[in-house]
């Protein structure tokens, strides 16, 4: 057993740390890291913003969900795979509502949406409650209501799904009400998906970012 | 949770650390870094914070006893053993395909007005069910029955944990080797869950599912193993080492029963008295309850209530005091 210091490898800042959390985030940095399966150090998680489509509404509270975007290899299904999503979006956050996280991430992967990595803005990032290994079997569960009319009762125990590798997102949100609407296909999920996950409102610093919407400029 | 972690330092400024509500993670006071217990491919072994020593043990069996109407406990032998349990947590997710047998009651109504059953209409309907449950549960990492234990789940709730002292515990008491590997305990940890996620009633059952968010890890738990004599009668009582309450008891051999001693007595008195055995033995066997009943031995009549209802070997089934 080792025992690992939760500070930055990059800035050398103590990393915030809470219960049941693996993925640590630098306040100062914004980089996201977690611990090696050795356990010799942590590694760093490589994430990036997603860029939204629309503009909040106003006095909405912006917030940047953190999304594991999951490869599924639909190529090697053959004609089932033509009906399922290449990529499939599992919230990181409200892994104690599972059945909200599991039907936003359902929403998520059908929507026609092609999200584009959200340049130049310097959105907080947030820490995930879900590690990649989990995301996959989250993945796994999704995709199976995916396929074309349900794959037969004597498959479902043992069809494979050619899941890939997990990449993590932060996906821009507005949440007012109890509506938490996405900002990229303008899909909504209860607000009790993100009650008690500690999600910083970046309505203000991302501002000016969102102008950029308006003047087409994104 | 106050206490020190014994024997740790902050890695960045050499100050002490303390423990935290997660076993896992340890703070520094001074520079406030948080510290993770990285098991790698080792497994992180806890044990409950306080146990309690051999004298708190005797005093939970005295009570427990003194409950009972039971006295004159004497404690000939103590040991301390750390029992290895598996602690899984997990969600267990995925779905489930079933047959459902639907009943439908239908009553008719006469001409007259009154309304009588009719024969209830049974059908199958297919269900479609997304599973997403919580698993937690504690499994045997050695043959904790012989202690009288399954599980500790709810002997838990209640305790704080901290990181488990293997080499020095084993100095001092019997520590278990860990016999089940974690790969079989997480099996049967799916296992146990999923039997349970299947409705009632149903038929056709597919499932898929599968455990995320696993967390493992090794949980010691001390037991005190107590020989004692109750009134005379050797016993032994295992006794919950970290909540001091009495998990169960047997009597170490054959007690032989006081009515048959009293019976033989009896008869052995009648043929020496030159009556027939048979009627000796039935007229003082009459006395003998009667001198029994009339002295009210609270002791006496206390601890055959409670060997026979607790300690007696032909009545050994497992008992749970905590209530």
């Amino acid at each position: 057993m080792t025992l690992l210091a939760l500070a930055c490898p990059e800035c050398a800042t103590a990393l915030p740390d809470a219960e049941e959390r693996h993925l640590f985030v630098c306040g100062t940095c914004s980089r996201t890291w977690s611990p090696r399966l050795d356990g010799r150090g942590l590694m760093e998680i490589p994430r990036h913003p997603i860029a939204p489509t629309r503009r909040p509404e106003p006095g909405a509270r912006v917030v940047m969900i953190p999304v594991w975007n999951v490869t599924i290899h639909t190529d090697l299904l053959g004609g089932i795979g033509q009906s399922l999503p290449s990529r499939v979006r599992v919230p990181a956050v409200g892994v104690d509502r599972l059945q909200t996280l599991l039907q936003f991430a359902r929403n998520l992967s059908r929507a026609p949406v092609a999200p584009a990595r959200w340049e130049g803005v310097a959105a907080r990032a947030e820490n995930a409650e879900l590690a990649a290994e989990d995301a996959l079997v989250l993945a796994e569960t999704v995709v199976l209501r995916h396929l074309n009319h349900w794959p037969s009762d004597d498959q479902l125990p043992t069809l494979e799904i050619p899941v890939g590798g997990a990449h993590l997102v932060d996906w821009p949100c507005a949440v007012r009400g109890s509506e938490v609407i996405e900002l990229v296909g303008g899909l909504s999920v209860h607000r009790s998906l993100i009650d008690g996950v500690e999600l910083a409102d970046q309505a203000g610093t991302l501002d000016h970012a969102f102008s950029a919407i308006e003047s087409g400029s994104l | 949770m106050s206490a020190l972690a014994e024997g740790l330092s902050c890695l960045r400024c050499g100050g002490q650390l303390r423990g935290a509500e997660d076993p896992q993670r340890l703070h520094c006071a001074y520079c406030e870094t948080s510290h993770l217990m990285v098991s790698g491919d080792d497994v992180a072994a806890f044990a409950p914070r306080r146990r309690i020593g051999r004298r708190r043990a005797h005093k939970a069996l005295s009570e427990t006893l003194k409950s009972h109407g039971v006295g004159g406990l004497s404690v000939e032998d103590a040991r301390l053993a750390w029992l290895p349990f598996w602690h899984v947590q997990a969600k267990l997710v995925g779905w489930q395909v079933y047959r459902q047998l639907i009943e439908q009651k239908r009553t008719t109504t006469t001409a007259e007005g009154a309304e009588i059953p009719s024969p209830t209409l049974r059908h199958e309907e297919r269900q479609e069910e997304l599973v997403a449950r919580d698993v937690d549960v504690t499994l045997p990492g050695c043959d904790a029955r012989e202690w009288g234990l399954v599980g500790i789940a709810d002997r838990l709730r209640a305790v704080d944990l901290r990181p488990f002292a293997h080499e020095r515990e084993a100095d001092r008491a019997l520590v278990c080797s860990v016999v089940v590997p974690r790969a079989a305990a997480l099996h049967q940890a799916e296992a146990m869950r999923i039997a349970g996620v299947a409705p009632r009633r149903a038929t056709h059952l597919k499932q898929r599912l599968s455990l995320a968010r696993v967390r493992t890890r090794l949980i010691y738990y001390p037991v005190w193993k107590l020989q004692v004599t109750v009134d005379g009668v050797p016993a032994e009582v295992d006794v919950d080492g970290a909540r001091a309450t009495v998990i169960r008891g047997s009597v170490t051999r054959d007690v032989p029963s006081r009515a048959v001693a009293w019976w033989a007595g009896a008869a052995s008195s009648g043929w020496l008295a030159g009556v027939h055995p048979a009627l000796g033995a039935l007229g003082l066997g009459a006395w003998c309850v009667d001198r029994l009943h009339r002295s009210g031995s609270a002791s006496r009549a206390g601890l055959g209530r409670w060997l026979s209802e607790e300690l007696a070997p032909v009545r050994s089934r497992r008992i749970d005091l905590d209530g």
